[in-house]
């Protein structure tokens, strides 16, 4: 590979919704009904899903965006990240990256939190009180 | 006469050979110099090695683990590869003076151009 050359965009992988399909139909990744990614704009940026029993955890590559370019919003059981990337260029464009993930109902809004370090932005959502596993104990 | 033998990076064992994705990157010309950024998200930069050999620059980087064991997966986009991107430098670069600098998951290395590689301006008599 020369210097000179760069068109390895890996954050728009053509094949990421085919691959998707495959996963699909093979049954390797069942999707999940209570939070899947809007494949429309799975060029945005790549982002991975995983769940505790606490509530779940986002996590979304955002290198080279400062923290405060970047807007988080949950709104109707959907969580919405959306950045501003700004190439530095001769002509200096703003690109807006955005995605949409649905979340199930029992996030608690008002607990979630996020963290950004070294480009990987951490979104933690945790479900509310009564949803949580409890374990209950036989008495006597 | 230098008989020692030198280590080559190249012959990594089996084991240690762990598949590598190129990371995104882009290359800008600035005056005299050329700028790479590399993009390596939830790199630190003391996780990050740059190295210059036989004109090539390569940049190599392991990505640490951004989940808990404990997690359930429900969807996976990111890859757990580490990061390595080969440059073959095919101008003549100010060795001595490159510089990198790591901010927010991106490598910023700025690569001097070469006195005798710098453009010159020629005047007509």
């Amino acid at each position: 590979m020369a210097l000179f050359r760069y068109d390895n965009d890996l954050w728009r992988d053509p094949f990421s919704d085919l691959d998707q399909m495959f996963q699909r139909m093979l049954g390797t990744r069942v999707p999940n009904p209570l939070f899947y990614s809007d494949s429309s704009v799975t060029s945005g940026f790549r982002v991975d899903l995983f769940a505790d029993d606490n509530g779940y955890k986002v996590i979304a590559e955002l290198p080279g965006i400062p923290k405060d370019k970047i807007d988080i919003s949950l709104e109707n059981a959907v969580l919405n990240i959306s950045a501003e990337l700004k190439e530095e260029s001769e002509a200096a464009k703003t690109q807006k990256l955005t995605r949409s993930i649905s979340v199930n109902e029992d996030v608690d809004a008002e607990k979630v939190a996020a963290t950004y370090q070294d480009g990987l932005l951490a979104v933690t959502l945790p479900k509310k009180a009564e949803r949580k596993p409890h374990t209950i104990k036989i008495k006597g | 006469m230098n008989t020692e033998i030198q280590k080559n990076e190249n012959t990594a064992s089996v084991a240690e050979r762990r598949p590598k994705a190129t990371p995104r990157y882009n290359v800008m010309q600035k005056e005299n110099a050329y700028q790479v950024r590399v993009y390596l998200p939830g790199v630190s930069n003391r996780d990050a090695s740059i190295t210059l050999e036989n004109g090539m620059l390569v940049v190599e980087a392991k990505r640490p683990r951004h989940w808990d064991e404990k997690w359930r997966e429900l969807h996976r986009e990111i890859p757990d590869t580490d990061y390595r991107l080969a440059l073959k430098l095919n101008l003549r670069i100010e060795e001595d003076s490159i510089r990198a600098d790591s901010q927010n998951g991106v490598l910023t290395i700025n690569l001097p151009v070469a006195e005798e590689a710098r453009a010159r301006k020629i005047k007509i008599n």
